[in-house]
Formats: C-alpha cells, sequence, structure tokens
C-alpha cells in the first residue's frame, strides 16, 4: 500500500514531466508509460526492502527514472530523429512524382507532335529526345540552386 | 520462448540492461520511453496492454516482422564489428 505523500510526490513528477512535454496524445501515452514503470519499480523496492520509510524508496527510483528534463531532452532528440527521417521519405516522393509527371508531359508533347506532323517525327524518338530535355534542365537548375 | 517474441514492458528492459550487462548499461530509465515510442511508430513494436499488481496498466513491447529483421540484421553487424575486433586485438 502506497502512503499518501509518496503518492503526492509522485503526481508533481509527472506534472513536472507533463509541463515540458508537448500536450499531444503521443506525449499523454508516453506520461501513462512513466507512470506504470514507477509503480513497478516502487513496489518492488518496497518488496525488497518493506522496513525502510515509501519517501525515501520513491526518492531512489525518481533517481533511476531521471529527471523531467532528461526524459523531456530525449522525447525532442527522437521528435528530430523522426522527423528528419519523414524529411528524407518526402524529398523521395518529390523526385518520383517529379520523375513521373515529366514522362507524362513528355509522352503528350511527343503525341501532340507526331500527330500534327502526320508521323512525321516519330513519336518514340520525340518522347527520349523531351526526356532528354527535361534531365538537362533538371540538371541545370539543380546547378543554380546549388550555386545561388 | 525468446525475450523479444514474447514481449517485454519498459521496466523489465531497463532491469535486464542492467543485470545482463553488470550494471555497465546503466540508463535513465524514463528515457528509454520516447525511444519505444519511436520504434513504435516506425513499426518496428507492437505493443499490448497487461494487467499490473503495482497499480496501472502496462504495456508491453513486441518486435513486428519489420522489427524482428532489424534486429537480426542488426545482431549481425554488431557481431561482425566485434568479430573483427577481436582479429584486431589478436594481431
Amino acid at each position: 500500500m502506497i502512503d499518501s505523500e509518496t503518492e503526492r510526490i509522485i503526481e508533481d513528477y509527472i506534472k513536472k514531466t507533463s509541463r515540458l512535454l508537448p500536450d499531444s496524445f503521443a506525449a499523454e501515452d508516453l506520461i501513462a508509460d512513466l507512470r506504470s514503470h514507477i509503480y513497478e519499480a516502487l513496489t518492488e523496492k518496497i518488496r525488497n526492502n518493506p522496513t525502510e520509510s515509501q519517501v525515501s524508496l520513491i526518492q531512489d527510483v525518481l533517481n533511476g527514472v531521471g529527471t523531467p528534463e532528461d526524459i523531456a531532452e530525449e522525447y525532442e532528440l527522437e521528435q528530430i530523429v523522426e522527423s528528419e527521417q519523414s524529411t528524407n521519405n518526402d524529398r523521395f516522393q518529390y523526385y518520383v512524382i517529379r520523375l513521373v509527371a515529366a514522362f507524362v508531359v513528355a509522352v503528350l508533347a511527343a503525341w501532340v507532335v507526331s500527330t500534327i506532323t502526320n508521323g512525321a517525327v516519330d513519336f518514340y524518338f520525340a518522347v527520349i529526345v523531351l526526356m532528354a530535355f527535361a534531365v538537362i534542365e533538371w540538371f541545370v537548375r539543380a546547378k543554380q540552386i546549388g550555386e545561388s | 520462448m525468446k525475450r523479444h517474441e514474447s514481449g517485454i514492458h519498459g521496466y523489465g528492459i531497463a532491469r535486464e540492461l542492467e543485470q545482463r550487462t553488470d550494471g555497465l548499461l546503466q540508463v535513465k530509465e524514463g528515457t528509454l520511453y520516447p525511444i519505444l515510442h519511436r520504434l513504435r511508430k516506425e513499426r518496428l513494436l507492437n505493443v499490448y496492454d497487461e494487467k499490473s499488481d503495482s497499480g496501472p496498466s502496462r504495456k508491453v513491447y513486441v518486435l513486428t516482422g519489420e522489427g524482428d529483421r532489424v534486429y537480426r540484421q542488426l545482431t549481425v553487424l554488431v557481431g561482425n564489428v566485434f568479430e573483427k575486433l577481436e582479429v584486431l586485438g589478436n594481431d
């Protein structure tokens, strides 16, 4: 049985940690995990040291868990890793979409050119030339962005 | 059944880290949870609730198929690194 003073210390710690984390479902979930961790660690300590005061045992537990600042710092680090990964995914998606769009435009333009000239300009030849232009334009633009 | 197949809760991970490494890998236990939550978002871990005698219910983390694949890959990678270090040490 956990006494009221120990409960108060736990709640203070949880409140301090909550204040340092963003207001989100993910953070709430993390707080719930943290709470059950603290209770579990405390229950084990009480079982192993039944004569020791609970206030001193909870201090031991909280020392092991880390300060609210430690947890908030790790939470931020993990968010950065996550957003970097999603940025890389977004970039890959952007390049794929651009390539597909360039191909669609090249096919349409080649079809128009081939139809207007009554087949004098070969459709497949036109697709290849237009795709080559698209790639050259891409490189020139990338170089310009790199230089600016 | 192995631990990573049956699942383990956060408190258990902290205990095992400490015991299996003879106290060498002592982490601030609370900092494990942001990591576990990211691995869950990356679908490397699954989670389910389990009743606990100590009070609030606790979450049990289990490797997903993808998590198991990454775990095996990392095990091989780390094994290779240690093998190479041993060879270097023997030279």
